[in-house]
């Protein structure tokens, strides 16, 4: 029968715990086996964690006693009382909600929701113009009054090429 | 759990899912020694470890037509409801554990033969290994008390820990080591003198 292959120390304490327990496979055990036989670090970590494994083992398995009959007791009541709603329905009960938060302003006064009524632009200021032609009388001099005016518009603002527009059709219709 | 095979547990489930009110305080019984061993391993705290084994059994008890034995056995899935209601009790508390290890002389002294000196520093070496384990992180801590509070294999451990077989391995070297390193700075003796006195 063929030696096994060696294998390396940090390969042996990468699988030591598995080893202990038989986990590993066969071949691999046999090489772990032959390592810890001719490797002293290695057998005294193999050999120090045996301890400490005992000791832990005995550490957990001794918990501080518990009263098994109280808790089986605490556990009926717990049993007895009814359930709460499951997750999915209290998530759908949630979305409701949400979805009735969104819905109500919607649906009366649209008050808040920005998207819902563009604002009205104004009218073209050419518009008024001949409006305020429409309604001027014609003097006998042929002279045009008008007995309305256009309301006063700042210098800078596109309406006010319009009123100097305006006051330029007056001037060329009064003979 | 009284080293109740599966067989016998399947059965439970299946007596009380039926209806069988017995079964249930059967499988109470059979489960609630590991359960709660379990709990105190990973939560160091009795009155915790109570508290979240009861409810771990509620939650198991209401949701048993869940339980698909085709996917794992009733116990792995058991503890898997009871770990996940510990690291809650973590998440919460972010473990306040007892610091035993301050009440401890730091060079304890060596155990010889089994005198009164050398059962006294056995006990030592116990709080010792007990204050250790209890400053491991929660994720080693789990895979050690699985390992050897409950003799389960790796791939139990990974199945209940929810993570790769090689990652349950590596936590219960890592555990080791860090035990090791833990040991040899409070008692740097103990370890030492026991493997002597064992050989």
């Amino acid at each position: 029968m063929n030696r096994p292959r060696p294998i390396c120390c940090e390969a042996v304490q990468q699988h030591l715990a598995a080893y202990r327990s038989g986990e590993i496979h066969p071949a691999l055990q046999r090489r772990i086996a032959q390592h810890l036989h001719a490797c002293d670090s290695c057998y005294a970590l193999y050999r120090n964690n045996q301890v400490l494994e005992q000791e832990m083992r005995q550490v957990l398995m001794a918990p501080p006693p518990v009263d098994f009959g109280r808790v089986w007791q605490g556990i009926q009541v717990d049993l007895a009382r009814p359930t709460e709603s499951n997750p999915p329905v209290r998530y759908a009960l949630l979305a409701t909600a949400l979805l009735l938060m969104l819905l109500v302003p919607m649906t009366f006064g649209r008050s808040g929701i920005a998207w819902a009524t563009p604002p009205t632009p104004p009218a073209p200021r050419s518009h008024a113009v001949v409006l305020l032609l429409e309604r001027a009388t014609p003097s006998p001099n042929g002279a045009v009054t008008l007995s309305e005016t256009l309301p006063d518009t700042p210098a800078s603002t596109p309406d006010a090429a319009y009123r100097t527009e305006s006051l330029t059709v007056l001037s060329i219709m009064t003979p | 759990m009284n080293a109740a095979e599966p067989e016998i547990l399947h059965e439970l489930v299946a007596r009380s899912l039926s209806g069988d009110q017995g079964a249930y305080e059967a499988l109470y019984t059979q489960c609630s020694p590991l359960i709660y061993r379990l709990c105190y391993g990973l939560l160091m705290n009795r009155q915790d470890a109570e508290d979240v084994m009861q409810e771990a059994f509620v939650y198991a008890f209401r949701n048993l037509r869940r339980f698909d034995s085709k996917r794992a056995s009733f116990k792995t899935w058991l503890y898997t409801i009871a770990l996940s209601r510990c690291r809650n009790v973590y998440r919460r508390k972010h473990l306040p554990w007892i610091d035993l290890a301050s009440l401890l002389p730091i060079d304890l002294p060596a155990p010889r033969a089994e005198t009164p000196e050398a059962r006294l520093a056995r006990n030592d070496l116990r709080v010792s290994v007990e204050s250790a384990l209890a400053d491991l992180s929660p994720a080693l801590r789990e895979a050690v008390v699985l390992r050897y509070g409950h003799g389960l294999t790796y791939r139990e451990i990974a199945e209940v820990i929810g993570c790769p077989q090689k990652t349950a391995e590596s936590r219960v070297r890592l555990a080791h080591e860090r035990l090791r390193g833990l040991l040899q700075t409070e008692a740097p003796s103990l370890l030492a003198d026991l493997l002597r006195m064992e050989a």
